[in-house]
This record gives structure tokens, C-alpha cells and sequence, in this order.
């Protein structure tokens, strides 16, 4: 009597069973190879991404391309190494290229200035998290590259720009706040243009066909703004 | 995953201990695709448009390695710290025990608290323009809760009875 109720009140215990055996260790294993697996792919990914081109051309494509897609880590990629580590060389040299090489092209179309006009109404003179956000209402799109290049020395090549658009689309809807934008047409805040990126550039007032220098480290190509500024300007 | 609450109640049923293991694999399976789902979003962009849409966390690493402005190149393996709790918590998955699951809990309220704060603050640079990479790590974070869901916990006297 008393061992049948002792029975009955263990068939209402809840079942705490701690549950081992193969099953388990296969488990533990599993988890455990899928801990060290899954960093150890991120690791090798890293390690692989080798800074710089294959070829002088592609150093330039990338350095474009990292432009047109708004891709610091592209550009940081293609720039040479002597330069991103010091960054006040890069600086200088871009300074020096903007104050004597311009470019004369198209006249954007009044949409496009209307929708600029309202993202630099929103960027209020401050250069914070949101004149980034200001970004994302302009997308480019490179297309058409074609490319030549003239061999300095073995470690220097210049590659000519002999061809290439960048197609401009800018949309106010993708700007953070409220935007603001005169004459606003039917097609809303969009409004899109191609620049043609081989024309109209000059150099103290002369035209030229426009080209970056690269340069060879370690096997591999970076563009130098430093040596494209000296190639075009003379040295500093 | 470790024992059930004290207060809760496993169903018994023919099978002793089937309860209990069918929680501690679903668990692990969730904690392993939380930890699948950080790891994919270090390969993809977090954002569809602005300045960070054709960035994902592992070639900022990448930029980082080539030594831009003169930071040391092992600074790009920091970027791997952002899914460590999620390697850890898939590592700890099959452990029992109440200290394993505090460890358990904190890391997961990390990783949620770091994961939702990078979204959010990435969005106000990006235009809330959620992409691949934002939308994985919400999801491994919902992955993580719901894994957390299914620990369990045993009283040492329960476990021996």
C-alpha cells in the first residue's frame, strides 16, 4: 500500500532527467568546432584581402569605382601605401592638384542643383553624422572606363582616363530630414545626369587628357597622388 | 542548454528526459544560427544607400590593416570582436549549469546592446536605409532570445532524484 502511492507520487514528479551519453558529446563537439570555424573564416578573409591591383589599370578602376560607390575602404585599398599611412601627404598633393587642375563640363541640370540645394540646406554647415546621411540621396554609377597606360619606369605607369561616365541620380526622398526643394515637378526630387568623365579637363588653363600615376609595391599597384601631382604639376 | 526552472513543469511521457533534450538541441541550433547570422553580416554592407553601402564591417577591417594613418595594421582584427559573444555563446550552447547561464545572459544582453546600438548609429549616417548586414543582426539577436528561451535549469536534488 504504502509503495504503491510512494510509485504514483514519483509518475507526477516532473521528468528532470539530465539526458549524456554519445548523443551529447557529438553535441558538445559540434558546438565547439562551429565556435573556432566560423571566426576562423573571417580571419582568412582578412588576411586574403591584399591592399592594391593586380595591374596599374585596375588600380585606377578601383580608386574610381571606390569614388563612385562612396567605398573608403576601396580607396583606402588602392592609394599608395606611403601615402595612408600619412595622411598629410595625400592631403598636400590632392591640395595641390585641386588648386591647378580643373574640370569644365556639363551644366548640371536645374533639378539636380534644386535637390543639392536642399541637401546643403540639411548639412547646416556642420560636417556631422548627418551631412553623411546627406549622402545617401546621390547615387554614381561608373561606366564606359576605358583606359591606357604609358610606362614611366618599371614602377611607375601612368594611366590615361580616354573614356568614362559617371551617371548622377539624386533623389531628396533619401534625404534624412524634410527636404526642401523648389519648383518641385512631378517626378518629385529625382533627377539624374551623365558626366562625361574624360572631357574638359585642364591644367592651368590648358587642356589635357586627364591621367594618375600608380606605382608598384611589393608586386602590386597603388595610385599615388603625390607622384600623379609631381607627373602633372612638377615636383613641389 | 541547462535544466528546466525549478518551477517549471516538463511534460513526462514515454520517453524519460526527451523534453529536455529536444530544448537543449533546439537551443543549440538557435544559438549556432545566431552566431552564423554575425558572422555573415561582417561579409555584407549594413545599409543600402549613403555612406556606409558598400562597407561591410570585415573590408573596414581590411582598411584599417593597411595601416591608414599610421594606426597599427592589427587594429583591422578588432572589427572581430563584434560577433565574439555570439562564438562564445555557440561554444557554451551544450553546458548546464547556473553560472553558465548568468554567463549566458550577459553575453547575449552585450551583443544585443552593441548590435542595436552600431544599427542605430550607423542608421543616422546611412539615412535609415537598412540593408543585408542590419537586418542579420536583428535577427541574430532575436536568434539569441529565442535560444535563451529554451535554457533550462535543475535543481541539484531534482536532477539526482
Amino acid at each position: 500500500m504504502l509503495g504503491s502511492s510512494r510509485a504514483a507520487r514519483r509518475d507526477t514528479r516532473p521528468d528532470v532527467r539530465l539526458w549524456g551519453g554519445r548523443g551529447r558529446r557529438v553535441l558538445q563537439w559540434a558546438c565547439a568546432a562551429g565556435a573556432l570555424l566560423l571566426p576562423a573564416a573571417l580571419v582568412v578573409v582578412l588576411l586574403s584581402d591584399r591592399p592594391g591591383a593586380a595591374s596599374p589599370e585596375a588600380a585606377v578602376e578601383q580608386l574610381l569605382g571606390g569614388i563612385a560607390d562612396l567605398d573608403g575602404a576601396a580607396i583606402v585599398g588602392v592609394v599608395s601605401p606611403d601615402e595612408v599611412a600619412d595622411v598629410g601627404r595625400a592631403d598636400d598633393a590632392y591640395s595641390r592638384l585641386a588648386s591647378r587642375v580643373v574640370r569644365e563640363g556639363e551644366v548640371p541640370p536645374v533639378e539636380v542643383d534644386r535637390v543639392l540645394a536642399a541637401a546643403e540646406g540639411q548639412l547646416g554647415g556642420s560636417a556631422g553624422r548627418a551631412s553623411l546621411a546627406v549622402l545617401a540621396a546621390v547615387d554614381l554609377e561608373l561606366g564606359g572606363l576605358d583606359l591606357a597606360v604609358e610606362e614611366v619606369d618599371d614602377t611607375t605607369v601612368r594611366v590615361y582616363l580616354l573614356a568614362g561616365t559617371l551617371a548622377v541620380d539624386v533623389d531628396a526622398d533619401r534625404l534624412p530630414g524634410e527636404a526642401v526643394i523648389d519648383g518641385r515637378g512631378p517626378g518629385g526630387g529625382r533627377a539624374s545626369y551623365d558626366m562625361a568623365l574624360a572631357e574638359g579637363w585642364q591644367r592651368d588653363g590648358e587642356e589635357f587628357q586627364a591621367y594618375l600615376v600608380t606605382v608598384e609595391v611589393d608586386g602590386r599597384w597603388f595610385v599615388s597622388l603625390e607622384a600623379s601631382a609631381d607627373d602633372l604639376l612638377g615636383p613641389a | 542548454m541547462s535544466g528546466t526552472s525549478p518551477t517549471d513543469t516538463v511534460p513526462h511521457g514515454p520517453r524519460p528526459g526527451a523534453d529536455r533534450r529536444r530544448r537543449e538541441l533546439l537551443g543549440s541550433a538557435l544559438w549556432a544560427a545566431a552566431a552564423l547570422a554575425w558572422t555573415i553580416a561582417m561579409l555584407v554592407p549594413w545599409f543600402r544607400a549613403g555612406a556606409l553601402s558598400h562597407l561591410s564591417p570585415i573590408e573596414a577591417g581590411g582598411a584599417l590593416r593597411t595601416g591608414v594613418a599610421s594606426i597599427p595594421s592589427g587594429a583591422g582584427f578588432v572589427v572581430l570582436l563584434l560577433p565574439l559573444a555570439s562564438w562564445v555563446l555557440l561554444a557554451l550552447a551544450p553546458a548546464r549549469g547556473r553560472l553558465v547561464l548568468a554567463w549566458r545572459l550577459l553575453l547575449w544582453l552585450a551583443s544585443t546592446g552593441v548590435g542595436l546600438g552600431l544599427v542605430v548609429l550607423g542608421s543616422s549616417v546611412s539615412a535609415a536605409t537598412y540593408g543585408w548586414g542590419a537586418g542579420l543582426v536583428v535577427l541574430a539577436c532575436l536568434l539569441g532570445g529565442a535560444a535563451l528561451c529554451c535554457s533550462t535549469l535543475v535543481r541539484r536534488e531534482q536532477a539526482e532524484a
